[in-house]
């Protein structure tokens, strides 16, 4: 016998049956489901299917699945080498932190110089010199590697120091020992 | 909200916390707890095993550089996963065909003889099987997301909701249409030979 009960159990039957209802209209439908016979036989196939997904559902890829070994050694090569990463980067910020506080408090705490405003001090001449682009044709340049080499030699042996420079540079350097005699 | 029960959830926290101070074993550990499921998740959203296995890698490989956005207030470890895995099937969608599974496999499979000649059901299972996945094939991605959640990793509404990035009525939908859509598509093998088929 179909009526407007049977259409009202059928629409809401499986949210009957995932019990989302509310209790009024779970009571209707339960009342419905044990009077008649082609609902209850409509809700018991339904409910077999929802069981029979919930069995067969999971053995989709289940079978054939990968080398889950091996797939771990592809994603371990990918991932960085992090020992104490997050440490790393927490110790960095509170340094970064630590230092801007210290320039905000800074002007404060020495008297009433005002540093921000103070003009920057000139850097020192062997700092500019050493700034500068090496550029062989420069004396001042040669001056500059040829100040270098006095400190490597002081370093290294003797005997290295004729492999040191380029034969461009030891031209140069021959003609400076030249105007030197 | 917690999808592993309570005692387990304590164990994941911590490999999670190893992982953060960045000890492999945290990693290793947090992966063989989930390597299948995601596998399994992801083969049944694209149901081609090498995209699958791509896609498992790339899950983890992104889940394990990015652990400081995970946010334990918000989600559980396993949702965070499933939700990374989602979206990175979602774009295998579209980068792929739709997928061509041939649906006639649903009226052609093998029907096993009787029970005591099937070694211990798994042929049977096997047939309902592959009947189901051709079924899952021609839902819509939307639905077939929804179903595979719900019914193959047992999440609730709220979890499929999250997981989808949909509100929780529209999953609830979604789970009652991929339902009957599978319902009317293995209606021709008949739902009571599936159910024969279970049984054996
Ligand atoms: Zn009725």
């Amino acid at each position: 016998m179909w009526n407007f009960n049977c259409h009202y159990c059928k629409a809401h039957l499986q949210s009957y049956m995932d019990g989302e209802l509310s209790p009024k209209a779970r009571r209707r439908i339960a009342l419905h489901l044990d009077r008649c016979p082609a609902c209850y036989n409509a809700y018991m196939q339904r409910r077999d299917f929802s069981h029979e997904l919930q069995h067969v559902i999971p053995l989709v890829g289940q079978r054939g699945a990968p080398d889950f070994k091996q797939m771990w050694g592809a994603i371990q090569a990918e991932l960085p080498r992090q020992e104490s990463q997050p440490r790393f980067y927490q110790a960095r910020y509170g340094m970064a932190l630590l230092a801007f506080t210290l320039m905000l408090i800074m002007p404060f705490t020495m008297g009433h110089r005002d540093i921000s405003r103070m003009p920057p001090s000139p850097p020192a001449p062997e700092l500019l010199a050493k700034r500068e682009t090496p550029d062989v044709t420069e004396p001042v340049v040669v001056a500059t590697i040829a100040a270098s080499i006095t400190v490597e030699s002081e370093l290294k042996p003797a005997t290295l120091l004729p492999t040191v420079p380029e034969p461009h540079n030891q031209e140069s350097l021959r003609g400076m020992d030249g105007n030197t005699n | 909200m917690r999808v592993e029960p309570a005692g387990q959830a304590e164990t994941i926290e911590k490999m999670i916390a190893r992982c953060l101070k960045g000890d492999q074993k945290g990693f290793e550990s947090l992966y063989s707890q989930f390597a299948s499921g995601i596998y399994r998740l992801c083969y049944s959203l694209l149901l081609h095993r090498q995209d699958a296995e791509d896609v498992t890698q790339e899950t983890f490989v992104y889940a394990f550089k990015n652990m400081q956005r995970y946010d334990a207030k918000r989600a559980s470890f396993k949702t965070w996963l499933y939700t990374i895995a989602i979206s990175r099937c979602r774009n295998q969608y579209r980068r792929k065909r739709p997928l061509l599974m041939d649906i006639a496999n649903l009226l052609h499979f093998d029907v096993p003889g009787p029970k005591s000649e099937t070694p211990e059901g798994s042929l049977a299972e096997q047939n309902a099987k592959d009947a189901v996945e051709a079924a899952l094939a021609s839902l819509s991605p939307r639905l077939r997301e929804a179903i595979v959640l719900r019914y193959g990793h047992g999440l609730t509404y709220r979890e499929v909701a999250e997981v989808m990035d949909c509100p929780q009525k529209t999953a609830e939908s979604r789970v009652r249409l991929a339902h009957e859509a599978l319902r009317s598509l293995l209606q021709p093998v008949g739902i009571g030979l599936l159910d024969e088929l279970l049984s054996g």
